[in-house]
């Protein structure tokens, strides 16, 4: 879960109020930063968060129309990074892989990839140990069965909701050739995701 | 009574399952749905008069599939062509196997209210043959395109592919620019608000159940449907009544 306040007003009070809201809850909250605010302000919400125990973050290029080589998103991905976060991130193809690059392939990095790319990415990250490919966007007949044998520990299930249907998410794991994959798309690779994440709790 | 509007057969760019026309009826038996109607993919990307002549022999071999005839607005004398060969009973398009016609604005790179447009756009109106015309929130794709047409053809049948996708608020605005203006509900975009939106301005007489099979995986767009709807008995207009009015399907 993420907070709509933090993707389009304020990082800082967004967060703040999502951690409030999550503190019992059995969710996780997913908190942002906005490098267009520049890099004091960005370290400010990045540590206080942490604090209160984010671990998820999720990055909006696309929505906030800033670039990935941004220096104050590198600094960041580089904090993300040293404090072993996992990065939840949509963009294209390439910013993926810059960001992976900056990274060291060794921070978590949650992707939704359109299927339309996936000659690309199916390419590009076969060998990537960190990152995340969610299934939100391969409605392709036949994608994730095309993807799944360079992916099979890397695929996660995701919705979009409420902008996406769960139901359609689901329907795309029906009648997979291959019998354990709906099982680990849907839990297996998440628990092990999450476990690499919370691995100090 | 399930009828997916919004359908193509033929190869796509992409590394995905290539669907044959006996596989695609299969793909309808294990989703439910009983009659589907496509495009040629060669027709909608590269060559409308081949893919129209390859998907008039499939369907005549395939009794539960109906076509709509592709035009390429960039060709007006040649889609006008196609109307008539196609979109009467005649030895070509046989008793209405042929149920539409298909324009793809992105893909062709040329927008509907031109005079191209408006010259295929009559030739429809005269065969009582509906458009399906693939919108989205670009320019190119606007669902606001067709409004200049309706104003030329008020009675025209026109379906908004995908509703805008994203940008359904754009299909909205338009929901009562005619009373043959349709929504047809497929596209990456899967929220539920989206159908019920559309359904509570266009009506549940004008919103249709598509797929864009077999470029999308069909449960997708039935998963919105589903999720959205839960009670069957409240989605027969959509899922295969309305299109059985419009398409006169046997």
């Amino acid at each position: 879960m993420h907070n709509l306040e933090g993707l389009w007003y304020d990082p800082l009070s967004g967060n703040d109020a999502l951690l409030a809201d999550f503190r019992s809850s059995p969710h996780i909250p997913v908190c942002t930063v906005n490098p267009l605010e520049g890099e004091q302000r960005c370290m400010q919400v990045l540590e206080k968060a942490w604090v209160t125990g984010a671990r998820i973050w999720r990055l909006y290029p696309q929505e906030q129309a800033w670039s990935i080589s941004h220096p104050v998103s590198k600094m960041i991905c580089g904090w993300l990074y040293e404090h072993d976060c996992c990065l939840l991130i949509d963009a294209p193809v390439a910013d993926i892989d810059r960001v992976l690059d900056m990274t060291e392939d060794a921070m978590a990095v949650i992707a939704s990839l359109h299927f339309y790319d996936s000659a690309d990415w199916s390419v590009r990250f076969r060998q990537s140990s960190s990152l995340y490919i969610t299934t939100r966007l391969l409605h392709g007949p036949g994608t994730i069965e095309y993807v799944y044998p360079w992916f099979k520990h890397h695929l996660v299930f995701a919705s979009g909701a409420p902008f996406g249907a769960i139901k359609s998410s689901m329907n795309l794991l029906d009648d997979l050739k291959y019998p354990e994959a709906k099982e680990q798309v849907l839990t297996g690779n998440s628990v092990r995701l999450l476990g690499r994440i919370f691995h100090d709790r | 009574m399930t009828v997916d509007v919004h359908a193509h057969l033929g190869h796509w760019s992409f590394p995905i399952a290539d669907l044959s026309a006996s596989d695609l009826v299969s793909q309808m038996d294990r989703w439910k749905i009983d009659k589907t109607i496509i495009s040629s993919s060669r027709a909608v990307r590269y060559d409308f008069i081949t893919g129209n002549k390859e998907l008039a022999m499939v369907l005549h071999a395939e009794e539960r599939l109906f076509g709509y005839i592709t035009v390429n607005l960039h060709y007006p004398e040649e889609s006008l062509a196609q109307i008539r060969t196609y979109g009467t009973d005649n030895p070509e398009g046989r008793a209405r196997r042929f149920v539409g016609v298909k324009i793809h604005p992105m893909i062709q790179q040329k927008r509907f209210d031109t005079n191209a447009g408006f010259r295929i756009a009559e030739a429809a109106f005269m065969a009582d043959l509906p458009i399906l015309i693939h919108t989205y929130g670009s320019e190119r794709e606007t669902p606001l395109q067709v409004l200049p047409v309706l104003r030329r053809f008020p009675n025209l049948k026109i379906i908004l592919a995908h509703a805008g996708g994203f940008d359904w608020y754009l299909a909205n605005e338009i929901a009562n620019a005619g009373s043959h203006v349709y929504a047809e509900i497929c596209s990456s975009c899967t929220t539920g608000d989206k159908l019920l939106q559309l359904i509570g301005t266009f009506g549940d007489d004008r919103v249709l159940f598509g797929t864009d099979t077999t470029l999308f995986h069909p449960g997708y767009a039935l998963g919105m449907v589903e999720e959205a709807i839960p009670d069957a008995s409240s989605r027969s207009r959509l899922m295969g009544d309305n299109a059985q009015e419009l398409f006169r399907l046997p």
